[in-house]
């Protein structure tokens, strides 16, 4: 099984979304990175297949998805971004009306709602409406949907967005564990998300891909630019001024705990640090930490 | 298999043509494609998906149906002298009302963009062109029941010719139905709205300059051509049906 982004392209009026993608997508969770406005949110509705392609074809197992239509929809999952519902509609409402929009029979749906809400913790509010749930229930509810039909390609667009650190710990091992022999891929700016879950990860910027490649291989990338050190209190905000500081903590003893990113070392006591796929997304997207090195 | 497919492959098999690498990919494709469609998960079909709608929005487009046939109609069994209609005025009636339900499937329509939720029923299998063609169908089973029903009502007690009132009607139905189809295929969803709601207005003011200047338009004088109208448009509409199903779910909606 694999999904094949060949040379797509996606042009608005003013602006080129999508700017001549390949990429190889295999079985496995797929983690696609990139600062808003990278263009992962078009990329995830082209292959979709609610976007037409400017130029470029996405093929699955050797068919264009075009020429696949309803057997393409039928093996496939989606939570866009935007999420949204009607607002009459219980958790139980909802997945009935999308088991419906997906043609699964009436057995089938009782029995994938049912297991849905139980792995989801949905259970206690399936007669809730929707509405009067909070942001990470609601979101369940969006990931729920996306697995009624049992796809084998997942597309989650920022999934984790709205989830409490306990529920995002359960997201992810639920993932794990549904994608075995499936395609799952997520878009995110949140790289805690596909850290840990993601067996590939490719980097979106400016409607291009940049990297591809599983965490270990591209953090290898930045291996001698991430430094940690303590410095006094008083001079963090220059440190700061001169370097993209990755994080910081204020120590008991009137010092600050620093991790930073720089090509040398920019203090006395700084020494090199293992580098993790959040270093590399800063150093890549330096604009996210507010800092131009 | 499907038939289409298979001719294909026989006609591409009977080509006398030498093979060529281009050839025996275009087979493979073909080959790949039609054991993709017939490997499909079981799935309920149209009808199935036609009559879930039902429970989700039909009953609400129907209620609203109604309230706004039943509201004139007492207003002119309540206020009005209803024995004493004439043919025009009956017609005419009929006519406005129609229009007046047409543009009841705005917020039903719009209510996918509103809420959010048209990504996700496009991306599903049945997609946002089946579920937009099946409100529109919800909607017309509705209104011409309710019209229908207006019709006989005032054949019933009125001296109005229910033949002539149904194929005005059916006319105009079809006019609506046309022009909101074209609008879903040609506007973008919220410019939709408001051109609709201008198209259904110029139909009205249309409706009463001919009543106006030319009542003879209602009273059955051109019963024919209005006949022979309505098979155009009913043809059309079929056709522009079949393109929305083919088209892209972006055409629609973005």
């Amino acid at each position: 099984m694999e999904l094949r982004i060949e040379h797509i392209t996606k042009e608005y009026k003013d602006k080129m979304a999508v700017d001549d993608v390949s990429l190889t997508i295999t079985p496995g969770v797929w983690g696609l990175l990139g600062a808003n406005g990278a263009g992962k949110t078009t990329l995830m509705k082209m292959i979709a297949g609610i976007m037409t392609p400017t130029s470029g074809k996405i093929i699955y197992d050797g068919i264009p998805i075009g020429a696949l239509k309803g057997s393409y929809r039928d093996i496939f999952g989606y939570l866009p971004q935007e999420f949204g519902f009607y607002p009459e509609f219980t958790v139980k409402d909802y997945l009935e009306y999308v088991a419906v929009l997906k043609g699964l029979t009436k057995t089938g749906t009782k029995r994938k709602i049912a297991e849905l809400l139980e792995r989801l913790s949905l259970g206690d509010v399936r007669k809730k409406r929707i509405v009067k749930l909070s942001g990470g229930m609601k979101r369940r509810v969006g990931i729920a949907q996306a697995l009624l039909n049992d796809p084998e390609i997942l597309v989650l667009d920022e999934p984790t967005s709205g989830l409490d650190p306990g529920e995002r710990v359960r997201f992810r091992n639920l993932l794990s564990e549904f994608a075995h022999d499936r395609i799952v891929v997520i878009s995110t700016h949140i790289v805690s998300d596909v850290e840990y879950i993601a067996n590939q990860n490719a980097i979106m910027k400016s409607g291009k891909i940049i990297q591809t490649g599983t965490t270990e291989s591209l953090v290898k990338n930045i291996i001698g630019k991430v430094w940690r050190c303590h410095v006094p209190d008083g001079e963090v905000g220059k440190l700061e001024r001169e370097v993209q500081v990755v994080n910081l903590r204020n120590e008991p003893d009137g010092t600050t705990a620093l991790r930073y990113l720089a090509n040398e070392k920019k203090t006395k006591g700084s020494s090199l640090a293992e580098p993790r796929l959040e270093d590399l997304y800063l150093w890549l997207f330096p604009q996210e930490s507010g800092v131009v090195r | 298999m499907e038939k289409e497919t298979e001719n294909r492959i026989r006609r591409a098999l009977e080509d006398k043509e030498p093979v060529t690498e281009q050839s025996v990919n275009n087979m493979i494709l073909l080959a790949r494609t039609s054991l993709n469609g017939s490997i499909r998960r079981e799935k309920i079909n149209f009808p199935g998906f036609l009559l879930a709608q039902i429970r989700y929005i039909g009953w609400k487009m129907w209620l609203a149906e109604f309230v706004v046939i039943m509201a004139p109609v007492f207003v002119l069994f309540q206020f009005l002298r209803w024995h004493t209609i004439t043919q025009t005025t009956a017609v005419f009636l009929l006519c406005c009302l129609t229009v007046a339900i047409s543009m009841l499937c705005i917020p039903f329509i719009y209510r996918s963009i509103y809420y959010q939720m048209w990504e996700i029923e496009a991306a599903a299998f049945f997609s946002i062109k089946k579920l937009l063609l099946s409100r529109i169908l919800i909607l017309s089973a509705g209104e011409l029941a309710a019209i229908t029903s207006v019709g006989i009502l005032m054949s019933r007690y009125t001296a109005v010719d229910f033949k002539n009132s149904i194929v005005c009607m059916l006319f105009l139905f079809g006019a609506l139905c046309n022009g909101l189809l074209l609008l879903v295929r040609k506007t973008e969803m919220e410019r939709l709205c408001r051109y609709f709601l201008a198209y259904g207005f110029g139909l009205l003011l249309l409706m009463t300059l001919f009543a106006r200047f030319l009542p003879r338009a209602f009273d059955g004088t051109f019963y024919r051509g209005i006949i022979l109208g309505s098979c155009v448009l009913l043809g059309y509409g079929i056709y522009q049906g079949r393109m929305l199903v083919s088209c892209s779910e972006e055409m629609i909606y973005i």
